[in-house]
């Protein structure tokens, strides 16, 4: 049997999660989100919170940015001492890349769509949304409250996009990355796995 | 680039003393050697030429300093994408970032060069010659810009060795060009009688010894291979490696306006003192020179401590983050108590090093190290928060600390305070700066701390 990968990148709320655990399901492949962090924090020996809080989002203010490598006294001095968060992304490419040599899988989010992209077996998925069907998805799931939830919901792709800019050189949702770009606010849940798994099959999965 | 994964680090478990111990001094020696590089060809000018001399280095100082801020911007940058690259396995990228980032230094390095022989009088003037110093400055700068085309070499490709798992290589090319301008300052200067060119020539020859060696190790970088291709200029690499250079450029961008204020303040107020133009232009010079090496020492403790900081924090082993803290300001300030009392009670065992003047020379460098340097033992709290957010990631708050004294308090306290205090205003700036780094610090560790 042909290992395939599928790995799905997606906006805050635009069900990426739930697709992607539904499609490993019906696949019967393994499923991973936020096991990757349990296994990047083993890897690594950085704390679980730290890993979550750091494995895929990075703050690309300018500020922020030019603070990054101001090590004091003007020497950048990274060569010495990388900055924890490359580390822990070092890290996390390892146990990504580690995963996809056992064989087929589901990966969400964390740049894997970039870190598997020399591989040929690896189909790229986006997820995107309109805001209200990402919100409504938000507060079901009791993750943001009302008030705040268009913000939050932005603010977390915003750093999820710096992040991916950061490590990848590439633009985060950009279609070129992907092979599939799908809306799930116009096609829903279901309708986006049955998409993807006839993608797949498209692609020979799983013969 | 290490990463296979030993469950026990030793970052994690061993003694905080020793950890600290190890880690930081390597990294103090470099830094101090780094300073002492500045340092030498002032004591010989002074002791070989007069204050006159020193002026003029501390006129040059601010284009050396620009073209260090350019090399660092593409250097440092292209250390920290080739660990980038190297930390994802992706070797051919990080080939590719070196040799761009090699070729654009080079071509950066030239064009620097002629700009500064086009520009060299209007410059020396911008940056605070007196019609005195003017002659000595341009014969001293005229070969210092030549050296910009080796120098440029050296300040970018030491990153890049380092970051290629050398650093030992790294370090001896910083010491031949060290030791090589301490080997021919006096030759130069007492037994050739070239005065200030002879001192220019004798840094230079060390800045070209110190670019060869670090141009050969183009040929042996162990963990990327450079070939021809390497070397074509990608516009798209070029940004990211700058973008990942930019704090190190903005930091010395950020010296070079302090120097080029404080130099002006002191002609302009000091030819109305007693003292004339060029004594308070030469003697803060050699202040904060010395100063300089004090600082090294804080830094390279506070930088070597990174690893240890860094790694206790993403582990969660918060209470040893902490205690490091404590250790690394405990050192510092005992180190700065040291340097207080020196500059404080013996300040002529200093100034003498730099050739003994008229009485109103003395007595205005005195007043340099006692005044300037008086709040001196309190930096210790800034530098090591500084380094110490920067390394649990939380690089706002360091950057806002470490530009906060110079750019928000002591530029304008510069400016300021000489309205009513005359010459004298530009030395109350430092302890002033100081205070209020201080307090700024106290704030942030009061905001902060409990979230650490």
């Amino acid at each position: 049997m042909q290992g395939k990968i599928i790995t799905i990148s997606r906006q805050c709320g635009s069900g990426g999660h739930s697709i992607g655990s539904e499609l490993a399901q019906r696949l019967d492949v393994p499923f991973y989100d936020r096991e990757i962090i349990e296994m990047t924090a083993k890897e690594s020996g950085f704390h679980k919170e730290f890993v979550e809080e750091k494995g895929e989002h990075m703050n690309s203010s300018l500020l922020f940015n030019i603070a990054r490598y101001a090590s004091y006294g003007g020497r950048g001095r990274y060569e010495e001492y990388q900055p924890l968060q490359d580390q822990l992304y070092f890290a996390q490419v390892k146990v990504i890349k580690e995963l996809a040599e056992k064989g087929s899988c589901v990966i969400v989010g964390r740049c894997a769509d970039y870190v598997l992209r020399d591989r040929k077996d690896v189909l790229n998925v986006f997820i995107h949304a309109d805001m209200a069907f990402k919100k409504k998805r938000c507060m079901e799931r009791g993750q943001f409250s009302d008030e705040n939830a268009d913000d939050m919901i932005r603010r977390r792709d915003k750093l999820r996009a710096g992040h991916y800019r950061y490590y990848t050189d590439r633009k985060w949702g950009d279609s070129l990355n992907y092979h599939l770009c799908l809306d799930s606010g116009i096609f829903g849940i279901e309708k986006c796995v049955s998409m993807i798994e006839d993608a797949c099959k498209g692609m020979g999965f799983p013969s | 680039m290490d990463t296979t994964v030993t469950k026990i680090n030793p970052l994690g478990t061993e003694r905080i003393g020793k950890l600290v111990f190890t880690f930081a001094v390597p990294s103090i020696i470099s830094m101090v050697v780094n300073a002492l590089y500045n340092i030498v060809d002032q004591i010989f000018i002074g002791q070989g030429v007069g204050y006159l001399g020193n002026g003029a280095t501390n006129v040059v100082m601010p284009m050396t300093v620009i073209a260090i801020a350019l090399s660092l911007l593409i250097g440092d940058g292209a250390a920290a994408y080739l660990s980038l690259k190297l930390g994802e396995g992706d070797e051919k990228s990080a080939a590719r970032g070196v040799g761009c980032s090699i070729s654009v230094m080079a071509i950066a390095g030239v064009i620097l060069c002629i700009l500064f022989q086009l520009f060299l009088e209007p410059l020396c003037i911008l940056f605070g010659a007196t019609e005195d110093i003017l002659p000595y400055a341009m014969d001293y700068g005229r070969i210092i810009s030549y050296g910009i085309l080796f120098s440029s070499i050296d300040s970018g490709m030491a990153g890049m060795i380092r970051a290629d798992g050398s650093p030992k290589y790294s370090m001896a090319g910083l010491l031949l060009g060290c030791i090589t301008n301490i080997i021919l300052d006096p030759v130069f200067i007492f037994v050739f009688h070239w005065g200030v060119k002879g001192a220019a020539w004798a840094t230079i020859a060390g800045q070209i010894l110190n670019a060869f060696l670090y141009l050969a190790y183009i040929w042996k970088f162990k963990s990327i291979k450079l070939d021809k291709e390497c070397f074509r200029i990608s516009r798209k690499v070029v940004a990211k490696v700058s973008s990942l250079g930019i704090s190190s450029f903005i930091t010395q961008i950020a010296i070079v306006l302090v120097m080029a204020v404080t130099n002006n303040i002191l002609v302009s107020y000091g030819a109305e003192s007693k003292y004339g133009a060029e004594i308070p232009l030469t003697t803060i010079g050699i202040t904060m020179k010395v100063n300089q090496i004090v600082s090294a020492v804080l830094l390279g403790l506070a930088t070597g401590a990174q690893p240890i900081f860094g790694y206790n924090y993403g582990s969660g082993q918060k209470d040893r983050v902490k205690q490091v803290y404590r250790i690394i300001l405990t050192v510092s300030t005992i180190v700065l108590i040291l340097a207080f009392l020196v500059f404080q009670f013996a300040p002529m065992s200093i100034v003498r090093l730099f050739g003994s003047e008229s009485d109103l020379y003395n007595e205005f460098a005195v007043k340099c190290f006692k005044i300037f340097l008086l709040a001196c033992p309190i930096n210790g709290l800034q530098m090591a928060t500084g380094v110490f957010f920067q390394s649990i990631g939380k690089p706002t708050q360091a950057t806002i600390l470490s530009l906060s004294r110079q750019i928000v308090y002591l530029l304008p306290a510069t400016l300021l305070l000489p309205l009513t205090l005359g010459v004298e205003g530009a030395l109350w700036a430092g302890p002033l700066a100081d205070v209020l780094a201080f307090i700024t610090t106290l704030i942030m560790l009061k905001l902060y701390w409990k979230k650490i």
